[in-house]
C-alpha cells in the first residue's frame, strides 16, 4: 500500500516537472526540498501551482544503503555522521560498516576467547589495545581515525652491535613496556642499531613514518646531546638520512648547527620518540630497512632504554 | 551471446529496448528471466525514465567486464567521468534505483562518490545536502556528539 502510494506521488512529481520543462528534478530548489519528507499532502504554492511533495531521498533510502555509503568513508567520518540523525546513527553502527574498516585478517589477530558485542566494539578494541604477534616480537594495532595498521618492532627484533654482550647492553623487563624484554644501553663507544621488516603487515597505498621509541636515564650520558644519524628506506633503494637527538642540544648558542636535527617528543604512553623517516607503502610487498648510528664520538655512551621501532601513518602537516 | 532484446519500462512509461545481456546486469531482471524466459517486456515500477536511462548506460558500459589491466583502467576512467555528470540529489536517486534493480557495481560506485563528497562535512552540512531532518532531541544529540567527540577533535587535522 505504502509503496504504491509513494510511487504515485513520485510519478506525479516527475510528470509535473517534465510538463513545465524543468531541467530534470536534479535541481529541486531548497523550498521544495525542505517540504519533502514532512508532508505527503498536496500543497498549493503562492503562484497557484500544485506541488506534490515526496519524501527526500534519505527519508526513503534504506538504512543498508546509508551503511553502504558510510562504509566508503573512514572510521572518523562515520563517527561524525552518527550525529546526523537516528537513522544515520543506526546505519553507522551496523556490522557491515565496521567489517569494512577492520583489516581482512582481523580474526587471527583477536583472541578467540574474547567476545565482542559488535564489529564496532572489536574495531575500537584493536585501536585501544595493541596485540602482540609473531611470538611477542611485534605489536599490532589500528589507527583509530583511519583504521590503518600500525606496528612496533620490539628491540629483540633489532640488530644491535654488542647487544648480546651483557657488559655493554642488558635485556630488562619494565612494566611500562608492551614487550617482555627491552634493551638497555649500559656502556658502549660504538652505538649502532639496524633492522628491517616486511611491509606486509602495514596498510597498502599509505605513507608511513617510523619512530624509535625510548627512554633515557641521567640525560643519556655521552649520547643524548649528540646528533645521531638515522636512515630509513626500502631495501635496494637509497635510504633517506637525517639526524636526531635522544635528549637535545647541550648548548643553545649553537642553535644554527643543530636546527636540522630532529628533537625527541613525549608520547602519551610516557615513552619518548624521534622520527627516523617516511616511506610510501605501495602494495605491502616491500622490505623496509633502518639504522640509528653514532660512531663518530669516542666517548662512552649509556642511559638509553629502547622499546622498539614504531610504524604508523604519516600525519599531514 | 544472445542478441535477444528486452524492453524495460519505467514508472513514468518510458520504454528502453536493450540487449538481454545488458538487462541481465540488473539482477532484478535476471531473476525474472530465470523464472520465466519468455518475458520480453518488463515494467519497473520504482524507477523513472531519466534515472533508468543512466542505469542502462552504466550496464551497457560494464556488460563485458574484462580482466585485463588496460580494460579495468579504461572502465575506471569511464566511471569517474560518468559520476561527474550528476549532482548529489541525482546520485541519491541512482542509489535508490541501483538498490531496487540490484546493480551492485553501480551501487558501490555511487556510494563511493557520495562518501568522497561528504568527506570532512559536519553533521549540519550532511543534513543540509541530503535534506535529512535532525530527529534527535537536544540532549540526545549532545550525548551522541560526546560519545564521538574524538572524531570531531581530529576533524581539523585530516589524514592524508
Amino acid at each position: 500500500m505504502c509503496g504504491q502510494h509513494y510511487t504515485n506521488h513520485l510519478s506525479i512529481i516527475f510528470l509535473y516537472y517534465k510538463r513545465i520543462d524543468f531541467p530534470k528534478y536534479t535541481r529541486f530548489d531548497q523550498r521544495h526540498r525542505s517540504m519533502m519528507g514532512q508532508n505527503h499532502g498536496i500543497i498549493e504554492s503562492s503562484g497557484g501551482e500544485i506541488v506534490v511533495p515526496g519524501p527526500s531521498p534519505f527519508d526513503v533510502l534504506p538504512e543498508d544503503c546509508i551503511s553502504n555509503i558510510i562504509s566508503f568513508t573512514s572510521p572518523r567520518e562515520a563517527c561524525v555522521a552518527a550525529s546526523v540523525s537516528k537513522t544515520f546513527e543506526s546505519a553507522v553502527n551496523s556490522d557491515s560498516v565496521w567489517d569494512k574498516f577492520l583489516p581482512p585478517d582481523y580474526s587471527s589477530l583477536v583472541s578467540q576467547s574474547r567476545v565482542f558485542a559488535s564489529k564496532k566494539e572489536l574495531y575500537f578494541a584493536l585501536c585501544h589495545n595493541h596485540v602482540l604477534i609473531e611470538d611477542g616480537k611485534k605489536s599490532f594495532w589500528l589507527e583509530k581515525a583511519s583504521g590503518k595498521r600500525c606496528i612496533m618492532l620490539s628491540s629483540k627484533e633489532l640488530w644491535i652491535t654488542w647487544g648480546s654482550s651483557p657488559e655493554y647492553w642488558q635485556w630488562i623487563s619494565v612494566p611500562e613496556s608492551r614487550f617482555e624484554k627491552v634493551a638497555e644501553l649500559l656502556n658502549v663507544c660504538w652505538f649502532e642499531i639496524r633492522g628491517k621488516t616486511s611491509t606486509r603487515l602495514l596498510s597498502p597505498g599509505t605513507r608511513y613514518s617510523a619512530y624509535i621509541v625510548f627512554k633515557t636515564n641521567d640525560g643519556c650520558p655521552g649520547l643524548g646531546h649528540l646528533p645521531v644519524e638515522v636512515g630509513l628506506g626500502l631495501v635496494g633503494q637509497e635510504s633517506s638520512k637525517r639526524f636526531i637527538y635522544f635528549v637535545g642540544p647541550r648548548d643553545r648558542r649553537r642553535g644554527r648547527e643543530t636546527r636540522d636535527v630532529t628533537k625527541p617528543e613525549q608520547r602519551e604512553d610516557g615513552w619518548m620518540e624521534a622520527e627516523l623517516g617516511e616511506f610510501f607503502n605501495e602494495e605491502s610487498c616491500d622490505e623496509i630497512e633502518f639504522s640509528v648510528i653514532e660512531i663518530k664520538s669516542p666517548s662512552w655512551k649509556s642511559g638509553l632504554i629502547i622499546q622498539g621501532i614504531e610504524f604508523r601513518p604519516t600525519k599531514s602537516p | 551471446m544472445s542478441s535477444n532484446k528486452i524492453v524495460l519500462t519505467s514508472s513514468d512509461g518510458e520504454s528502453f529496448e536493450v540487449e538481454e545481456v545488458v538487462a541481465r546486469k540488473l539482477q532484478i531482471v535476471g531473476h525474472m528471466l530465470e523464472d520465466d524466459c519468455v518475458i520480453n517486456e518488463i515494467p519497473l515500477q520504482n524507477v523513472t525514465g531519466d534515472i533508468l536511462s543512466m542505469v542502462i548506460e552504466y550496464c551497457k558500459t560494464h556488460v563485458d567486464e574484462e580482466e585485463s589491466e588496460e580494460a579495468q583502467t579504461k572502465l575506471k576512467t569511464w566511471d569517474e567521468e560518468f559520476m561527474k555528470k550528476f549532482d548529489i540529489k541525482t546520485l541519491l536517486q541512482i542509489i535508490l534505483a541501483a538498490n531496487y534493480l540490484n546493480v551492485k557495481g553501480l551501487l558501490d560506485l555511487v556510494s563511493q562518490t557520495i562518501a568522497d563528497t561528504i568527506k570532512d562535512y559536519t553533521p549540519e552540512q550532511i543534513r543540509e545536502v541530503f535534506g535529512v531532518e535532525n530527529d534527535y532531541t537536544e540532549e540526545e544529540e549532545a550525548e551522541v556528539r560526546k560519545e564521538n567527540a574524538w572524531a570531531f577533535d581530529e576533524a581539523d587535522t585530516p589524514k592524508p
